[in-house]
């Protein structure tokens, strides 16, 4: 993985396929992954996408009262 | 000709993106609901979700994610009346009740934890909104009314009711209602919302589900895997997942949604419905059961015939004129009771957005010629 990468982690599938949609609709690359085994999560998948766009996303993760856990990749 | 007018029990026919949905998903694409991250169960965890997000805007809310997903109406309803219920609780309902609200009440009234009354309502049913603060008191928990009765299609109007009980939650069932009249939780302040998605959403049987917006304020009835928090041996604290224990009906939600993105435009207007009950009511051998106001009714409603029974409505219907209507009490006693026809019921009719000029007209000539 790149390290330009970062992981966003979510409680839920539901708040995971709702991050996705929003990535897509707003032509930012995005990978739905399992989660790699350092981290914990609740649900075993997270988004993978640039560290360029996560401010972005954190945003409207932020606007939509999703909690996430951001984790740049190679950490 | 499509004489099937026993919508209010299950919608027939359904749009054909139905069937070729669920037949995809059983036989091609396969996939349950989130846990892994390949394509299969991608794909298909997506489809639930659009499926949620496509409800949402059918029931006029912004919160999608808390909407949950159920077998049915009923298994939503109780999930929310036995969830919010509290040992010394008053709850107030409607005198149009369906038994999916009156059973669980009454279950709870002789297990001694709760106590329920009937509002105060005008002739068809419709509650006597300035009439309802009289009824409340300091432990009403909550009101639980039938959005659209099942048995004469009169709607109540949940934003009055939400005005006259304030911070008491409400909970509508709109199990008749949700997908052919107006449905707004977020600008009627509803808190409470439970649906089904085989009647006028033209969904498959099996599917349904509830709307909470406060669901601080229920206990999950069911409790196991969800897929998420997994290291706990307690639900989730967060929505959807608190409340959506176990493997849900993906295929039937597959279908479900295949329904709401493939809505028909109706064969009939309005003005054909009204045309169509109006020549019903100058047949002076029945007693029509409908809303009093127009705007407030749904596609369906019932009669009550001097002479005949209501199965033998029913069957004559079925053996002269091939429809297929629904006789008896429509598991809905609280209403017929206020209506006067306990425990005979009545003749009911509910219309599909399928149904023609032509068919409607075929039902009126029907009930005249049967009710001579």
């Amino acid at each position: 993985m790149s390290e330009n990468r970062e992981l966003f982690l979510f409680q839920n599938i539901r708040q995971v396929i709702k991050a996705e949609l929003w990535c897509v609709k707003n032509k930012i690359q995005v990978r739905v992954i399992p989660v790699p085994k350092p981290y914990s999560t609740e649900c075993g998948l997270c988004l993978e996408l640039d560290r360029a766009d996560g401010d972005r996303l954190e945003q409207f993760a932020g606007e939509n009262e999703m909690v996430i856990n951001r984790i740049p990749v190679g950490q | 000709m499509n004489l099937y007018f026993d919508n209010c029990a299950t919608s027939f026919p359904k749009p054909a993106a139905v069937a070729e949905a669920m037949t995809r998903h059983l036989n091609e694409t396969g996939g349950t609901y989130g846990r892994s991250a390949y394509p299969r169960i991608l794909n298909s965890t997506r489809l639930v979700e659009e499926c949620r997000d496509q409800l949402a805007g059918r029931m006029g809310t912004i919160q999608a994610d808390k909407i949950i997903l159920t077998a049915n109406a009923t298994t939503a309803l109780n999930l929310m009346i036995q969830g919010i219920c509290r040992k010394g609780g008053h709850v107030l309902t409607s005198a149009m009740e369906h038994n999916a609200i009156a059973r669980p009440l009454e279950h709870l009234r002789q297990q001694g934890l709760i106590e329920w009354e009937l509002l105060e309502s005008a002739a068809d049913g419709s509650i006597l909104v300035d009439k309802i603060a009289s009824k409340l008191r300091p432990n009403t928990i909550l009101v639980a009314v039938c959005h659209m009765s099942n048995v004469n299609g009169m709607a109540q109007s949940p934003g009055e009711i939400k005005q006259a009980i304030g911070e008491i939650p409400l909970l509508i069932d709109a199990s008749q209602s949700l997908g052919q009249y107006p449905v707004e939780v977020d600008r009627w302040g509803v808190d409470f919302l439970a649906f089904t998605g085989h009647k006028s959403l033209l969904g498959p049987t099996g599917t349904g589900g509830a709307f909470l917006r406060r669901p601080e304020l229920v206990e999950p009835l069911v409790f196991g895997g969800t897929g998420s928090g997994s290291d706990s041996l307690s639900m989730p604290a967060f929505v959807p997942d608190r409340f959506e224990a176990g493997t849900p009906n993906i295929t039937g939600i597959h279908g479900l949604n295949a329904a709401l993105k493939n809505r028909p435009v109706a064969c009939h207007s309005a003005d054909d419905f009204a045309t169509l009950l109006s020549e019903v009511k100058t047949n002076k051998n029945y007693r029509v059961r409908c809303a009093d106001d127009f705007a407030r009714q749904g596609k369906l409603f019932s009669v009550v015939h001097q002479r005949l029974s209501s199965s033998e409505l029913a069957h004559r219907f079925y053996e002269e004129y091939g429809i297929e209507s629904r006789a008896g009490l429509h598991c809905a006693p609280l209403a017929h009771r206020h209506l006067g026809s306990f425990p005979y019921g009545d003749c009911r009719f509910s219309l599909s957005p399928y149904h023609t000029v032509e068919e409607l007209n075929h039902l009126a000539k029907a009930i005249h010629d049967v009710g001579k």
